[in-house]
């Protein structure tokens, strides 16, 4: 039963990053990846959030195993991240390893933040 | 369309006409990318310490992956105009997870554990960007 639920949700995840990244790319005007940036740092602050609900309280298993495992795992990537800090490092020179550089640290560091901010909100009260 | 030859997106062409078949696939393919996650986190994740390996592993394994598979099919016509959405944004993207790692690491912090809440996201980050360089390195040599 767990399984299908994380298959679903992880599906309806993957889907929505689809839908999401291809929006904000288009929208804002930039050669930074900001489509997988806008779906990390919100996928992100929807787990701190989850985090914050979940600690200290009875929450159902098959609720974690939807919203958590299958819908924000599906959501938020990795692998793309990392391709697309290779490829900015690859497009040229000091400026390209700058712009991997930033593209590998500012998400990383923002991620955590925005957890904590989830986690913050979803402990009160 | 904005050219953006950094995003991955656009490379990919993800962000014109996004048909329903598309769609399909990248659902498809998500499913299974979460229940492969799931998966390898059942099977390696027994205890809290190894819950960080079962992430780490799936991270450095779709990097490479999809490294691959973006220097090998991405933009090409001979390849299936499906593969990418179904491998690269479905099953990959899905397999992979940025929501979690950011969650763990300020777990770490939470629990003031300083030397793994550091060297874990950069050793993630240092092993994921070489996994990926090495992977596009593969699928674009002949």
């Amino acid at each position: 039963m767990t399984w299908v639920v994380v298959g679903a949700f992880g599906a309806l995840g993957a889907l929505t990053r689809y839908g999401v990244s291809g929006l904000v790319q288009r929208l804002w005007r930039t050669t930074f990846p900001i489509g997988t940036l806008v779906v990390n740092l919100t996928g992100a602050f929807a787990a701190g959030l989850l985090l914050g609900i979940a600690t200290g309280r009875d929450v159902p298993d098959l609720l974690v195993a939807a919203a958590g495992v299958g819908f924000l795992g599906g959501y938020s990537t990795f692998s793309t991240w990392m391709v697309e800090s290779v490829l900015a490092a690859e497009s040229g020179g000091r400026v390209g390893l700058r712009r991997a550089g930033e593209n590998l640290v500012i998400p990383l560091i923002a991620g955590v933040a925005v957890v904590g901010i989830g986690f913050a909100i979803g402990q009160w009260p | 369309m904005v050219a953006s030859p950094l995003s991955v997106t656009d490379r990919l062409n993800l962000s014109t006409s996004i048909t329903g078949r598309r769609r399909f696939a990248v659902a498809a393919g998500g499913a299974l990318g979460a229940v492969g996650r799931a998966l390898v986190a059942d099977i390696v994740g027994r205890t809290d310490s190894d819950v960080l390996w079962a992430t780490f592993i799936v991270n450095i394994v779709g990097s490479f992956i999809l490294g691959y598979v973006v220097a090998r099919h991405a933009g090409r016509s001979r390849s299936s105009p499906f593969l990418i959405p179904f491998v690269g944004v479905g099953v990959l993207g899905a397999f992979t997870t940025f929501s979690l790692l950011s969650a763990e690491v300020f777990e770490l912090v939470r629990a003031g554990d300083w030397i793994l809440a550091i060297g874990y996201p950069l050793v993630s980050i240092g092993a994921g960007f070489v996994a990926a360089l090495l992977g596009i390195r593969f699928g674009g040599s002949k």
